[in-house]
């Protein structure tokens, strides 16, 4: 029993992900009608839960020591949305809450029934549009 | 000892009444301070309506009242907003986005592509077109259904479709491809989608509010897509508009003739594409006709004379 216990232990140790190192740096507000939390930083990458407007993501940070190190910040924040730790757009989250389609037009947006189906390819949209803004010189 | 206590007994029979009669008239007393007392505490209001008035307690009363049917107008008004159909820009951005998700098996957009670095060529094509400020989202199709078109969302806010297999048929170059949405992006600025699918329904039903109702017709939104779906796969514009949006992309690159040279070349590809690819016959029908935009391009007699 004893030695199962160590095992348990060691194998448990030497198994925790890389990523538990972290903390949490920014509580954020996702900012469209609906979105997805990735498995990887990568706009194809699997999904590991849809999320809706206004939801609430703490963005982590690495910590090595005593350097705390932002993962993928140049398009990404590694985050956790409830139980699920993976990546979302940067530009997707506002550092307050936002001022939703959802919550503006509450009654019009409940009345049109967008079910799961749709809610995850409405959140695929925003993964897969080209955007971009001309700017003035 | 018993002779004793019968004297007593005797005693106290006589003397009761008189007890008796006293504690009637405590009684009485009593009654009467309780009553007075009463009357102390009843006020009479109307007595001391003048002293209440100059207490201020009337408008105090009043103020209160003001108060509290501000705060319930202040939230009925609030429970009514959440009744608000959107409006404008709000209500395009919002179907146009609806028709993309219910039509993601058709258009088949859900797929890895290439990145073409759309993002930033097209943001700079459009600068150096004087086109200052412009949002765009372009969505890339599987599909050769719908080779290309701008859906309504707001202003200066475009809504781009672009059919990859319809790219690489013609074997569009990055600067074909933006004047190909810059064509779409005239076509959403003259408001001609919109024209087209809107009804009479859909504008009484913008904007408007439902809380009387509690629901609102849906079938007018459902009756929108459908008209969406009419346009974009069978109907697609008329001569007129293509004609109008022809010559202002033609007047838009007449300064630079390297791009305007391209956009006759693209027109020629396509042209040759819709008569020779089975696949492609119904841009016809979408817009007509990129041979008849080749020959309100081409530059006339006179203009040749004149030269």
């Amino acid at each position: 029993m004893k030695r199962i216990l160590i095992l348990f232990l060691l194998f448990g140790q030497a198994h925790l992900p890389a990523m538990d190192k972290t903390r949490v740096v920014q509580i954020g507000y996702f900012n469209k009608i609906f979105g997805h939390i990735h498995r990887n930083a990568s706009r194809y990458s699997q999904s590991l839960t849809t999320i809706a407007c206004n939801h609430p993501v703490k963005v982590l940070a690495k910590v090595s020591g005593k350097k705390e190190e932002l993962i993928f910040s140049d398009k990404w924040h590694f985050v956790k949305v409830g139980p699920y730790r993976g990546y979302i757009n940067k530009d997707y989250v506002s550092s307050s809450k936002v001022d939703c389609f959802q919550d503006r037009f509450p009654r019009f947006f409940d009345q049109m029934e967008v079910d799961i189906t749709e809610s995850y390819y409405w959140g695929r949209l925003n993964d897969l549009y080209i955007q971009g803004k001309s700017k003035l010189r | 000892m018993v002779l004793f206590s019968r004297h007593l007994f005797l005693l106290a029979f006589m003397l009761s009444p008189l007890f008796a009669v006293e504690s009637k008239k405590d009684l009485l007393d009593k009654e009467g301070l309780e009553k007075k007392a009463l009357e102390s505490e009843v006020l009479d209001f109307k007595k001391i309506k003048k002293v209440l008035s100059n207490d201020m307690l009337g408008e105090n009363a009043k103020k209160k009242e003001k108060v509290i049917k501000k705060a319930f107008n202040k939230s009925l008004l609030i429970k009514k907003d959440r009744y608000n159909i959107p409006e404008g820009d709000d209500f395009w951005s919002f179907v146009s986005e609806y028709w993309l998700v219910k039509n993601a098996a058709i258009l088949k957009w859900d797929f890895k592509k290439p990145d073409y670095g759309l993002e930033k060529s097209f943001a700079r094509f459009l600068e150096k077109m004087g086109l200052y400020e412009k949002r765009f989202r372009i969505l890339v199709l599987n599909s050769p259904d719908v080779s290309h078109f701008a859906l309504p969302a707001g202003k200066n806010d475009y809504l781009l479709v672009i059919s990859l297999p319809f790219i690489r048929t013609l074997d569009l170059s990055k600067l074909e491809i933006s004047i190909i949405l810059l064509e779409d992006i005239l076509r959403a600025d003259g408001e001609y989608f919109k024209q087209k699918v809107s009804t009479k329904e859909v504008v009484q039903l913008e904007g408007r509010n439902f809380f009387k109702e509690k629901t609102f017709n849906k079938k007018v939104i459902n009756e929108l897509l459908k008209r969406y779906d009419d346009l974009i796969f069978d109907k697609g514009f008329d001569f007129k508009v293509q004609f109008d949006v022809t010559k202002k992309v033609s007047a838009l690159f007449r300064s630079d003739m390297k791009i305007w040279n391209t956009y006759f070349k693209m027109l020629n590809k396509i042209d040759e594409l819709v008569k020779n690819n089975i696949l492609y016959q119904k841009y016809l029908r979408i817009y007509p006709s990129p041979e008849l935009q080749l020959e309100w391009l081409r530059p006339k007699a006179k203009e040749y004379q004149r030269l």
